[in-house]
């Protein structure tokens, strides 16, 4: 057993959407109705709204009451939906760690195409939670990138393979969350695409050698990032995804990738 | 992928392995056999006629692609509607396997390039799956 490599971390991609915590939309809201406040009050027209209403200045003063009143919404929606997405992952990701320490995941050090393995879950609580869920999936993710113009894009598709749904229950601070799964790549599966005698092999290819010859620093760079591999714009991956739901607070979710060599499953081992 | 360029006409047999969903599949590591004939439409001189085994994605990705076994075969003047022969066998490796997924299909091919002198190559190819199970390329559905 060997202790796995973290991944990605928020939701997988299964149903191709990602969902927001509720601190992200609550706080999203908060800023929204905070900006309307903001837009009316501050405006000099808003006054006019209120006490102007037997004035002939009171159509300017509500157009430049709106105008502020629009231009505030608009801003403070801007926050909001940066809030929603970007707050869900870092502020939700990392008060879910306030509470939880870092897991120790242990796997394989490599899997066979069919073949059966345990993981070993084990998450030591920081402060007192109620977990009302564990979920532990096993997903094969599809990672693409593509170019449309001038323009690079990334997209994941997630296929679930086994999924584990377990009851949670009350943690105390110290206390440990343990699991022990067992999960099976199916038979008729993928390895980890590119395998590493292809990225060991592209290494000798007359195109990371002439980078190498060039700019030798740059081409070791470009390798550990993947820009020089065989597969830059494919690669298919295994994880094992985590999620803890915890009660009013943010939920935990980290994936850690689990290597599948190309090679099936016998019981003459490898 | 490899589009046939038209001025030559390019046919690609498969002699061995076996058949799924109408192609010929190879276990990992296996010997890919078989004969190309081309027949140019003019007369041409070529720096050679090569057979490659090909790997390459397709579905939203931008292509990734890779050679990983070539045989050079007949050069030199060919007659316009003169057809030529050349037999070749490939050598599979052990990976990557034929896939077919939601956003990445994984594709095998035989391909055969007529190198000319000048002008542009022609090129056509046979797919072919590589897979140590010869069961479905879409295990989930998708």
């Amino acid at each position: 057993m060997t202790q796995l490599q973290p991944s990605f971390s928020g939701k997988s991609a299964i149903g191709g959407e990602n969902n927001t915590s509720a601190i992200g939309i609550a706080i999203a809201v908060f800023g929204i109705l905070t900006c309307a406040a903001i837009g009316v009050f501050t405006a000099e027209g808003g006054v006019l709204i209120i006490g102007a209403v037997a004035n002939n200045t009171i159509i300017i003063g509500i157009a430049t009451a709106g105008t502020f009143l629009i231009t505030g919404l608009i801003c403070l929606s801007i926050v909001g939906v940066l809030v929603l997405t970007v707050g869900s992952r870092l502020i939700g990701g990392g008060l879910s760690r306030a509470k939880l320490e870092a897991p120790e995941v242990l796997g394989p050090e490599r899997v066979r195409v069919g073949e059966r393995f345990n993981v070993q879950y084990r998450q030591a609580v920081k402060g007192d939670i109620n977990v009302t869920g564990i979920t532990i999936d096993l997903l094969l993710r599809e990672w693409v990138r593509y170019t449309s113009g001038t323009d690079t894009y990334t997209d994941v598709h997630d296929h679930l393979i086994k999924r584990h749904e377990l009851r949670g229950g009350l943690f105390s601070r110290g206390s440990i969350i343990p699991q022990d799964l067992r999960f099976e790549i199916p038979r008729n599966a993928i390895h980890t695409f590119p395998t590493p005698q292809m990225l060991e092999a592209h290494k000798q290819s007359e195109e990371v050698q002439k980078v190498m010859r060039r700019n030798p620093k740059l081409a070791e760079r470009m390798l550990s990032q993947g820009t020089l591999s065989p597969t830059r714009n494919n690669r298919l991956s295994w994880h094992v995804h985590v999620q803890i739901d915890i009660e009013r607070w943010p939920d935990f979710n980290q994936a850690f990738e689990v290597p599948v060599v190309a090679d099936l499953y016998s019981d003459e081992g490898f | 992928m490899f589009r046939n360029k038209a001025k030559s006409d390019i046919r690609i047999t498969i002699k061995n392995g076996r058949t799924i969903d109408g192609l010929q599949a190879f276990l990992p590591n296996e010997e890919v056999r078989g004969e190309a004939e081309i027949i140019p439409e003019n007369d041409i001189t070529v720096d050679a006629i090569r057979a490659r085994l090909v790997w390459y994605t397709q579905g939203r990705g931008d292509r990734d692609m890779g050679v990983v076994d070539t045989v050079t075969g007949p050069s030199g003047f060919l007659t316009g509607g003169v057809p030529v022969r050349m037999d070749f066998t490939l050598r599979l490796p052990s990976a990557p396997w034929s896939y077919a997924g939601q956003l990445i299909t994984l594709v095998w091919a035989v391909q055969i390039v007529v190198d000319r002198d000048r002008g542009l190559d022609y090129d056509d190819d046979q797919p072919i799956i590589m897979t140590p199970t010869f069961e479905t390329l879409d295990p989930f559905g998708s």
